[in-house]
């Protein structure tokens, strides 16, 4: 009886089915089935009454402006619908009825106010003279263009979806009663970076501009270093929704031949809804997307870009990336820095020899540490060896442990100081100095030595120009150190040659590498790479990249000076 | 992600990474961690002594000779093997920046046979016995008497371990006693006596050119004779000088340091050496004659049956020392060349010296017979049998030397 009577008092819904949790939930499901329902209802009336409206509009515009006002105006309006920051001004132009369209923030509402609304609406006051003769003029857009508006950039657009483009870009739309045509005025101003100094490449002397996130700016910032007309610059629209502005640009009688339609033909194929930076476009662009080693060459540095693009390559710049990307890449042009080119040739030739070797050891020597001590310690000079096996006495593991250890600790120190806000980061560095250099080693854990090899290994992974290209470095330092630590040397002479194989077989759009710099053929490119000889020595182009004119001075067309 | 790939990347893909694996995989079957051993596993051996098994035991040391000692199924207590080990003192912590002060032990047994005579020294040690950085090899005049040479280096010829460059000593007295002597420096005495040999090229009075491991080992093989520098030990004071020369594994004599420095002459591999002659007016006073170069060329000549060789020598040097009193500046062109002879006379001297101390010897301790069979192969072919033994103690050498003084005038 006692258990009857508590579960009557447990369970409401014993008594009140409706009242049930189970019930309740079904009931809060359906209601939400109808909401979204209603919802898409909605759209789909709304979509309906859009199709109703276009007038055997081609499948792939949303519909045709017609000459009706009214009617064009509600059709933008429902393209354009829950856009809150559209502005739709109606206003009065000689007894026309028009309308803007433009989106608040993008367009340039004080140049608007200017170049058209004044002119038009001004058209309505009985001053002006020539009033009915003007009043003619509304027959046809691109004379209302051609003799009314003060705006510099105007063009006609017929296409709805060039219409509604116009508007995202930050134009502005006029249309006009009676006319099915609409005409879009570039007034796009919005806030943006300014030019500044580079982050990553700052150069001590030499230009110190570096690129913005406007792809208009960047391409000013090379023009107005040439004044050559064979400077082209294509505009592509990549991203199927962000349609993002991307310029390929490269001198027209000195790229390879191909290259442009090879680059091109790539950047075709991107199929992605969205581009925020140029990164994804690098990755499309590569041959080998799983290699660790960058492909394609990215500077902030319009200088730089000119100096690649006379070099015979290409550089793309897409909008909203402060940084362009140059292809092809090889090992090469990765070692070579603007500073290379503003310090005596001497001095640079030690340079570049020294950054090479820092590429070598970033790589290899954690590994060679790990297989002579650990498998060849006969190699060292007797007090040499004496003196490390008195530094390994006290540690007690064994080396490749130690090197991994010492690496993990190297790799949480660097994510933590990229991670960490600026005014942390000193803090972060002054732990880190203390943790790695002194109470590792005199806990006992690490030794002196090695802690020098390691951070020996990291410095000379900075040392690199190419941020990409260190990071490279840095991941090819891991399996190196597990090869040694398995197979002693042996192992890391099997990695020294899967890693130069591999390099040798990378290719960037055709170009070897590495593979450029061990060929005879063009032996001559070390005067520019391992090398770097006085300017004017430097006469021909690099034979890598395959320029259409070999040599620097004049033009194959008879233009000199470009 | 993989379903949208285009299935050829992907076999590509498969195909490459499967390759890679199975190479990384089977070179871990075939030579993987075999010999991995970390440094500080391993104990240095630094310096090895080999001795007539009771050599130079006292009375008191009775009870120490029987535990280096061991049960031995074949063959007799012939030699004692002592080794030099490296105890490694660990460094304090990096603030001190001090290095732990590096000591080392000596560890024996006797037996016959090298090899189970060091298998048995691993009961005396912690840590595997690591003979990569051997510098020296101390050998006894006893033991070398007892049974010849041979069965003393073959394990060092052997070994993988055991380097080229490892010097071969030869002592009169007691090897071991020589490895237990300690430098004032605080270093190990195996490293220091390598360090004092290496430095033949100044020290015209120990032979180093031909007195490592590789050099015997290449001796042997020709059958030629063997080099061994010599080394003393008198109580705590050690010296190197003079040579040993073997044939056939034994002992044929030593040389002492001025006919060392003769037969340096003949091959001309000196680099530095002091000639010392008379003053030409005062007799009883040296002068010094510095060396700093020359060319040397020895010469076989064959003339019917009669084989002599011509040396000759071309030096530079300067005055080095001059202790004949008032005239110390020696500008005039006739005093110079006055000094030029007797310097060439003073090496002509030490030259033949050493050249007959050879002959007397019955042994071609230089390069003689390599001189002939390059240059004269025929006649090399007839007298090679009796080289030693018949031809060389008779032939003769012609020898002439030019010596130019150089850097004359007043001294500082």
């Amino acid at each position: 009886m006692g258990k009857v009577k508590c579960r009557k008092i447990m369970k409401l819904s014993a008594d009140m089915p409706e009242a049930s949790f189970d019930q309740a939930k079904k009931k809060l499901t359906e209601l939400q089935k109808l909401t979204t329902k209603s919802a898409k209802l909605g759209e789909d009336i709304g979509q309906i009454i859009a199709q109703m409206r276009q007038v055997a509009a081609p499948s792939n515009e949303p519909f045709i402006f017609t000459s009706k006002l009214a009617e064009n105006e509600k059709l933008m309006r429902v393209v354009l619908r829950d856009c809150g920051d559209i502005e739709f001004r109606a206003f009065d132009a000689e007894g026309h009825k028009a309308l803007l369209i433009y989106l608040e923030g993008m367009a340039d509402s004080e140049h608007l106010e200017r170049s058209v609304l004044k002119p038009l609406m001004s058209q309505t006051a009985p001053t002006n003279a020539n009033t009915t003769k003007l009043s003619n003029l509304f027959t046809d857009m691109k004379v209302v263009a051609e003799h009314i508006l003060g705006a510099a950039s105007v063009t006609v657009l017929t296409k709805a979806s060039a219409a509604i483009d116009a508007v995202m870009t930050g134009n502005a739309i006029l249309l006009i009663d009676g006319l099915n045509d609409v005409l879009s005025i570039a007034v796009v101003k919005y806030t943006k970076r300014n030019i500044s100094e580079p982050n990553n490449e700052y150069v001590l002397q030499g230009p110190n501009e570096a690129f913005n996130e406007t792809m208009t700016d960047n391409i000013v910032l090379i023009r107005r270093r040439t004044r050559d007309t064979n400077l082209k610059v294509r505009i592509l629209q990549l991203g199927e929704r962000t349609k993002t502005s991307t310029a390929v640009l490269y001198i027209a009688n000195l790229v390879k031949p191909g290259l442009v339609e090879e680059v091109e033909r790539r950047l075709g194929l991107i199929k992605i809804d969205k581009i925020l930076s140029s990164a994804p476009i690098e990755e499309f662009l590569v041959d080998h997307p799983w290699s660790p080693y960058p492909q394609t060459q990215t500077t902030e540095r319009p200088d730089k870009v000119l100096a690649a693009l006379y070099e015979g390559r290409m550089s793309i710049i897409v909008d909203g990336t402060p940084v362009a990307i140059i292809v092809p890449c090889t090992y090469n042009v990765l070692m070579q820095t603007s500073d290379d080119y503003t310090i005596q040739p001497v001095v640079a030739i030690l340079v570049r020899l020294t950054r090479n070797i820092a590429a070598f050891l970033a790589i290899y020597l954690p590994a060679i540490y790990v297989a002579v001590v650990s498998y060849h310690p006969g190699m060292l000079p007797t007090t040499m060896a004496i003196s490390v096996a008195e530094l390994r006495a006290r540690t007690p593991f064994p080396s490749f442990l130690e090197a991994i250890m010492m690496e993990v600790l190297l790799e949480l120190f660097q994510e933590a100081i990229v991670r960490l806000p600026q005014k942390l980061a000193g803090a972060a560095s002054m732990i880190g100095a203390f943790i790695i250099g002194t109470t590792v080693v005199q806990a006992g854990l690490i030794n002196p030595l090695l802690v020098v090899v390691i951070a020996t290994t990291a410095i000379a992974s900075y040392s690199m120009p190419s941020y990409t290209f260190s990071m490279a470095l840095r991941w090819t330092r891991v399996p190196m150190l597990i090869l040694a630590s398995i197979l002693g040397l042996y192992g890391v002479i099997l990695g020294v040659l899967a890693v130069t194989i591999h390099l040798c077989s990378l290719r960037s759009f055709g170009e070897s590498y590495l593979g450029g710099m061990i060929n005879f053929d063009s032996l001559a490119d070390w005067k520019d790479s391992m090398a770097r000889l006085p300017t004017t020595l430097l006469k021909t182009r690099p034979k890598e990249f395959g320029a259409q004119d070999q040599t620097r001075v004049g033009d194959s067309d008879g233009q000199s000076g470009s | 992600m993989l379903i949208d790939m285009d299935p050829l990347v992907l076999g590509k893909w498969c195909k490459r990474g499967i390759g890679c694996a199975l190479i990384v995989i089977i070179s871990i079957c075939l030579g993987g961690c075999w010999d991995r051993e970390e440094l500080q596993e391993r104990r240095f051996v630094l310096a090895i002594a080999i001795d007539k098994a009771e050599e130079g035991v006292r009375p008191d040391q009775e009870k120490i000779t029987q535990v280096e000692n061991f049960y031995q199924p074949h063959g007799n207590k012939l030699y004692r093997l002592s080794l030099q080990l490296l105890q490694l003192a660990p460094s304090q912590g990096s603030e001190s920046g001090q290095r732990g002060k590096t000591s080392t032990s000596l560890i024996s047994t006797t037996g016959q046979s090298m090899t189970e005579m060091l298998q048995d020294m691993l009961g005396q040690s912690d840590k595997d016995l690591w003979f990569e950085h051997v510098q020296t090899v101390v050998i006894s005049e006893e033991a070398i008497r007892q049974g010849g040479l041979q069965p003393i280096t073959d394990y060092l010829l052997r070994s993988q371990h055991i380097r080229w460059l490892t010097k071969v000593l030869i002592t009169s007295g007691e090897a071991r006693a020589i490895l237990e002597y300690k430098p004032p420096s605080g270093e190990p005495s195996g490293m220091f006596i390598a360090d004092s040999l290496d430095m033949y090229r100044k020290n015209p009075h120990v032979p180093g050119w031909h007195t490592d491991v590789g050099s015997i080992a290449e001796s042997h093989d020709n059958k030629q004779r063997v080099l061994m520098a010599r080394i003393e030990l008198a109580d705590d004071i050690i010296k190197l000088g003079g040579m040993a020369i073997l044939k056939d594994g034994k002992l044929i004599g030593y040389v002492d340091e001025y006919a060392t420095q003769g037969g340096k002459f003949l091959s001309g591999i000196e680099k530095s050496a002091i000639i010392t002659f008379e003053c030409p007016d005062s007799p009883g006073k040296i002068t010094a004659f510095e060396l700093f170069s020359h060319e040397t060329s020895l010469t076989p000549r064959v003339e019917g049956d009669n084989i002599y060789y011509i040396l000759d020598i071309k030096m530079r040097g300067n005055i080095g020392e001059m202790q004949c009193g008032i005239e110390h500046h020696v500008v005039e062109d006739h005093q110079l060349h006055k000094l030029e002879e007797l310097v060439a006379e003073a090496v002509k001297k030490n030259i033949l010296y050493s050249f007959h101390t050879y002959q007397n010897l019955k042994v071609d301790a230089s390069v003689f017979g390599q001189k002939l069979q390059a240059y004269e192969p025929l006649m090399w072919e007839k007298v090679k049998d009796r080289w030693d033994d018949e031809v060389f103690p008779t032939i003769p050498l012609i020898v002439s030397v030019n010596v130019v003084i150089e850097n004359v005038g007043a001294h500082k």
